[in-house]
């Protein structure tokens, strides 16, 4: 017999970052078995079903749906990145997930564009009206930063305090 | 303040600025939140930023010293904890609002002698939600265990508890949904998240009541 299921959707931070549905359910299984144990995931029977345009639907049996939230939460690197995982919804079906998904596009438009800041060039994501995520290229390593619109543009960047323009 | 995260470090000890942790802060669900290194109290979109000091000597002259050094008393001003005698010592100095880290001392070195000397005092004892997030297996198990020791001494001596997401990212903060589920898996119920967030609020509205306006 077919076990009733429950469906999880969650809200992937930075929504830029392009994360395999694979990566991801074997970050959630990782999570879910460090917290609760082999024999809640083998119970719980998790699943990565779709993940795109920031978000991702994660499913499980009914009754876990809390236990899978939890998880989710303590999830804070894919394949070596950093992300975060905000769990927005749970459902019945995966239908009325993807529905919620469509209701919020804004917050999945990312612009992409490149700056200069005092001679030095960086690639900058700007997504949710004044977020911006700036990624600083490094020759031995990626710096990332969280910053806001106003931020940069304050010619002195005092408000952040960041030496240099980042 | 409804819900206050009490423990943030924005740029230059985390990769955030202050500005966007307190847009993510006001998306989660706070209303006020502790940053650490903050140059003062401020309002950021919405988000009343509270400044934070975070005293990390383990000798108590040297905290006495550095609490007197914080000047008018608007900052909040947290301790980490060290040893019996230390905490015991700290609980009892004017000034300090809050003990954190008490998950990384010994098991003995917070009792219920401290608990009550706690509830007395005014003092609250800092739930840190970052090593449920980010450390696993026996660090993880020890962390619960102290937090579950910890809700046990609050709920019969009633001291404050606060609770951070001590995040250097906005990839560190939660909302307050998260908070409650997260801090389930060691037993606290609900209405005791809601009275933890909003303690530092409390708190301050107490030390505010017994000000004497000329």
């Amino acid at each position: 017999m077919r076990d009733k299921r429950r469906y999880v959707l969650a809200r992937i931070e930075p929504p830029w970052e392009e994360i395999d549905p694979k990566e991801l359910y074997l970050a959630i299984h990782e999570a879910f078995t460090s917290l609760f144990g082999d024999t809640r995931a083998s119970e719980a029977m998790v699943a990565v079903v779709d993940c795109r345009d920031g978000h991702a639907i994660a499913r499980c049996t009914r009754g876990c749906e809390s236990l899978l939230q939890i998880a989710m939460l303590t999830v804070h690197t894919v394949d070596g990145r950093r992300v975060a995982l905000r769990t927005r919804a749970t459902s019945g079906t995966m239908l009325a997930l993807k529905r919620r998904i469509n209701d919020y596009p804004h917050s999945c438009t990312v612009q992409a564009r490149t700056l200069e800041i005092d001679g030095n060039f960086y690639y900058a994501h700007q997504y949710q009206g004044q977020k911006v995520d700036v990624i600083a290229k490094g020759f031995k390593k990626q710096e990332l930063l969280f910053l806001t619109e106003k931020e940069l543009e304050m010619k002195n960047h005092a408000a952040t305090g960041i030496p240099d323009g980042i | 303040m409804i819900a206050t995260d009490a423990a943030v470090h924005p740029y230059p000890s985390g990769d955030s600025s202050l500005r966007r942790m307190a847009l993510a802060a006001r998306e989660l669900g706070f209303d006020s939140m502790v940053a650490v290194g903050a140059a003062a109290e401020e309002e950021i979109d919405g988000v009343r930023v509270l400044q934070g000091i975070v005293l990390s000597s383990g000798n108590q002259r040297e905290v006495m010293g550095q609490i007197r050094k914080t000047g008018d008393g608007s900052a909040v001003i947290m301790v980490n904890a060290g040893d019996y005698s230390f905490n015991r010592a700290v609980l009892q100095m004017r000034g300090v609002h809050i003990i954190r880290h008490i998950e990384r001392t010994h098991k003995k070195s917070f009792d219920h002698i401290m608990a009550r000397m706690a509830a007395d005092r005014a003092v609250a004892i800092d739930i840190d939600l970052n090593p449920l997030i980010h450390s696993r297996g026996p660090p993880r198990q020890k962390v619960l265990q102290r937090y579950r020791d910890i809700m046990r001494l609050h709920s019969r001596y009633g001291f404050f508890v606060t609770i951070s997401s001590n995040a250097h990212s906005v990839l560190g903060q939660r909302s307050v949904r998260d908070v409650v589920l997260l801090c389930s898996l060691f037993g606290m119920e609900k209405d005791q998240v809601g009275e933890a967030l909003t303690t530092l609020g409390k708190m301050r509205s107490g030390r505010r009541a017994v000000e004497v306006v000329p």
